[in-house]
């Protein structure tokens, strides 16, 4: 079986050789959370859809519904290989990562059959409608409404925000309010939303948001009695909030080692070390913070292997998993500090200074490090969880 | 890449025996070595019976029977109640006995009769076992000089960790002339085995650290509420409990490359570097958080604070560790 997977990765790694598209003349983004014009996205677009196409993509989904065969460990090989090669990101990681196991997990067979393969080769983008400005961290406090209609459909309204690639997307996942008179938690129901027929109907409105980078890639998404046919709906109706904790679970890596979160850390890790070994004073304080980093990497890298095995987390079998949004984000954030501080004067040099240091990856990246640590659930709420979830202290609220 | 880490299996080399040592381990222990023998031994009430014979006899001491996972997993235990039988010393000095073909000598080891401990160089020796009996010494290139140890020639320490109350020795003073062993373990090896099986009593100490202070957190209510409800509580509790994951995956890792007979030095620093300062934090958010009770002779959790600090300059502090690791981290 050894045999089997260095062949593969061998193979793999060949491929990715040859076929690992030459960087563009324009900018890319660092991450899907920041695609903002028709070429970065045409440009994601065209390599994942050759990854699918090759053979490489899907080792996490069934191949009835057009994945490869669940094969873990060839998906963590593809994961690795990929940051290694330095290769680019894949545009529709929100289908990937979060709807995919989603609908694997509460779909019908129909949905299955529908819109699974779609997401591998990106003939479906999708994007994620849970945040709204008065509903963040307490989520489930939302008022966009999904009112059902005589028809079996329903007419949504509300506004949505923090929405990545909304102005690409093709599908929102959608968290709504379906009744408004249960109790806030049983009143919601989870939606796979088409949207080009809203968009025809002028129903919806996409405004893009600038991060603090300068960057796009996120919007807001306003929804003016937007229609939503009945086959939308994932599970039941009032279900929303079971499904809708389903998704922050896959997307917070606890299906899975969440491989392709920590192989780029790795990676943003590697670029590190080399530009701290082009510093040729070598200071005492930032090479003991190196090393710092390179002990937490290589523990995050450990816990993720060890969470596979039962018997070596029997006694908090759910920490590893859980904590590892919080862990990898962070160390994100403190690889692109490093960087800066490694940069001296150079760190205040960002893209659109062209003698910038590593064309001003280190501010940018330390600058956009925010989406994650504040995203997908802030480190404070990741910290009330792992406290009440694994420690099993008291609600703080 | 310098900073690519030996490879270790995917299962670390876990089995459902080590699902057995562990569950055996900790039963063993809670009935042998509980917290009231504890507070018994700093009371200065003794120990009753004979906990390292009956360890011993459980196979506990043999390292040419035991995997270095095996005794990882061990330590991790022994850590928990913070025994006071210098385990690992004798699994180290065992394995590197039998290696060297004195088979006679690693017996005694394990079977409880002589207590030996491998140095990591020749010179003076602090924090060594107390009733040692047999010094390794390190010569260079697997050799090693054996020194039986007369009991005038060590000093007595008393730490502020009862539990590791042992010997401070001068080997230039000791007048056995000694055997001379050769092996293939290394002195990085023999180090990158005492490194992480004393970080594995790190993490098992850490871990009932943070375990103290969270039932604490939920028993003790202030304010109409248990105080585990105050983010102030319990987000000092979340950051000790990713601390005590991460030095475990790491120690474990070492352990498996150990095995795996993988280069494992600077895998077993990060563990000890790691495990160190965990358990440092986990003991003074432990006493903080246990508030003025935490203060007093009363509270257990100055035995696990003391433990840190005897522990935590062991074979070198976290930062002379990160040292090393920077050195290696920054080869062309």
């Amino acid at each position: 079986m050894a045999d089997e997977m260095a062949a593969f990765g061998e193979e793999l790694r060949m491929w990715l050789r040859q076929n690992v598209p030459a960087a563009p003349d324009f900018a890319l983004p660092q991450s899907f959370l920041e695609v903002e014009t028709p070429e970065q996205f045409t440009y994601l677009r065209e390599w994942q859809r050759k990854l699918y196409e090759a053979g490489y993509l899907g080792f996490d989904v069934p191949e009835a519904y057009g994945g490869r065969g669940v094969n873990l460990d060839k998906h963590a090989i593809v994961m690795r290989a990929l940051a290694k090669a330095r290769a680019p990101f894949l545009v529709n990681t929100i289908g990937l990562r979060w709807v995919i196991p989603t609908i694997l997990a509460f779909g019908t067979e129909a949905q299955k059959q529908a819109l699974v393969q779609p997401i591998l080769c990106t003939d479906h983008i999708w994007c994620q409608g849970f945040s709204e400005p008065a509903a963040g961290s307490d989520l489930a406090s939302l008022g966009t409404r999904a009112e059902p209609q005589s028809d079996g459909g329903y007419r949504v309204t509300g506004h949505k925000v923090w929405t990545t690639i909304a102005h690409f997307a093709d599908y929102m996942i959608l968290l709504a309010r379906t009744d408004a008179e249960a109790n806030k938690y049983a009143g919601l129901s989870y939606f796979l939303f088409p949207m080009g027929p809203a968009q025809a109907a002028g129903a919806i409105r996409i405004e893009p948001l600038v991060k603090m980078s300068g960057e796009g890639g996120f919007n807001q998404v306003i929804f003016d009695e937007a229609p939503m046919p009945a086959d939308a709906l994932l599970g039941k109706q009032g279900q929303g909030w079971e499904v809708a904790m389903a998704t922050l679970m896959f997307e917070r890596g606890a299906a899975g080692s969440s491989g392709e979160a920590m192989s780029h850390s790795a990676e943003a890790f590697a670029r590190l070390v080399t530009l701290a070994r082009t510093q040729s004073a070598h200071d005492p304080v930032l090479g003991d913070a190196l090393v710092r980093l390179w002990i937490d990497v290589a523990a995050a890298r450990f816990g993720g292997q060890r969470a596979a095995v039962p018997g070596l987390v029997a006694d908090r079998p759910l920490a590893l998993r859980m904590m590892s949004k919080l862990v990898v984000s962070e160390l994100d954030q403190r690889i692109a500090e490093l960087g800066c501080d490694f940069l001296g004067m150079g760190a205040r040099l960002g893209p659109d200074d062209p003698g910038a240091p590593d064309a001003g990856d280190w501010p940018r990246g330390f600058m956009n490090s925010f989406g994650f640590t504040i995203g997908g659930g802030t480190s404070e709420i990741q910290r009330n969880l792992l406290a009440e979830r694994v420690l099993a202290l008291p609600r703080s609220r | 890449m310098t900073q690519a880490l030996s490879p270790i299996p995917s299962d670390f080399g876990f089995t459902d025996d080590h699902a057995l040592l562990i569950e055996t381990a900790r039963r063993f222990l809670r009935d042998r070595f509980g917290p009231v023998c504890l507070r018994a031994l700093y009371d200065d009430k003794g120990m009753d019976g004979d906990l390292h014979r009956e360890i011993a006899a459980l196979g506990w001491l043999d390292g040419a029977a035991l995997s270095c996972l095996d005794a990882a997993l061990l330590c991790e235990e022994l850590g928990r109640v913070l025994c006071p039988v210098p385990v690992a010393a004798c699994i180290i000095a065992s394995t590197l006995l039998t290696d060297a073909g004195d088979a006679e000598t690693a017996e005694s080891v394990a079977k409880g009769d002589l207590i030996a401990y491998a140095a990591g160089d020749s010179g003076v020796i602090e924090g060594a076992p107390a009733g040692l009996g047999l010094l390794l010494l390190p010569t260079g290139n697997g050799s090693w000089r054996s020194l039986r140890v007369e009991p005038a020639a060590a000093t007595p320490e008393t730490t502020v960790d009862r539990t590791r109350d042992g010997v401070r020795i001068d080997p230039a003073e000791l007048l056995t002339p000694g055997t001379t062993l050769h092996t293939r373990l290394t002195s990085d090896n023999v180090l990158a085995r005492s490194l992480t099986l004393l970080a594995a009593q790190s993490c098992g100490a850490a871990d009932t650290a943070l375990t103290m202070t969270r039932d604490y957190a939920c028993e003790r209510h202030q304010f109409g509420r248990a105080i585990g409800a105050f983010q102030a509580v319990s987000h000092p509790l979340v950051n000790t409990l990713i601390a005590t994951e991460n030095a475990r995956s790491l120690t474990l890792a070492a352990a498996a490359a150990l095995d795996a007979d993988q280069p494992a030095l600077t895998l077993a620093r990060m563990a000890k570097a790691a495990a160190s300062q965990t358990l440092r934090d986990a003991t003074t958010r432990g006493v903080q958080l246990h508030g003025g009770f935490g203060f007093t002779w009363d509270c257990d959790m100055h035995f696990y604070f003391r433990r840190s600090l005897h522990d935590y300059p062991l074979l070198g502090t976290p930062a002379q560790h990160r040292a090393a690791l920077l050195e290696t981290l920054m080869q062309p």
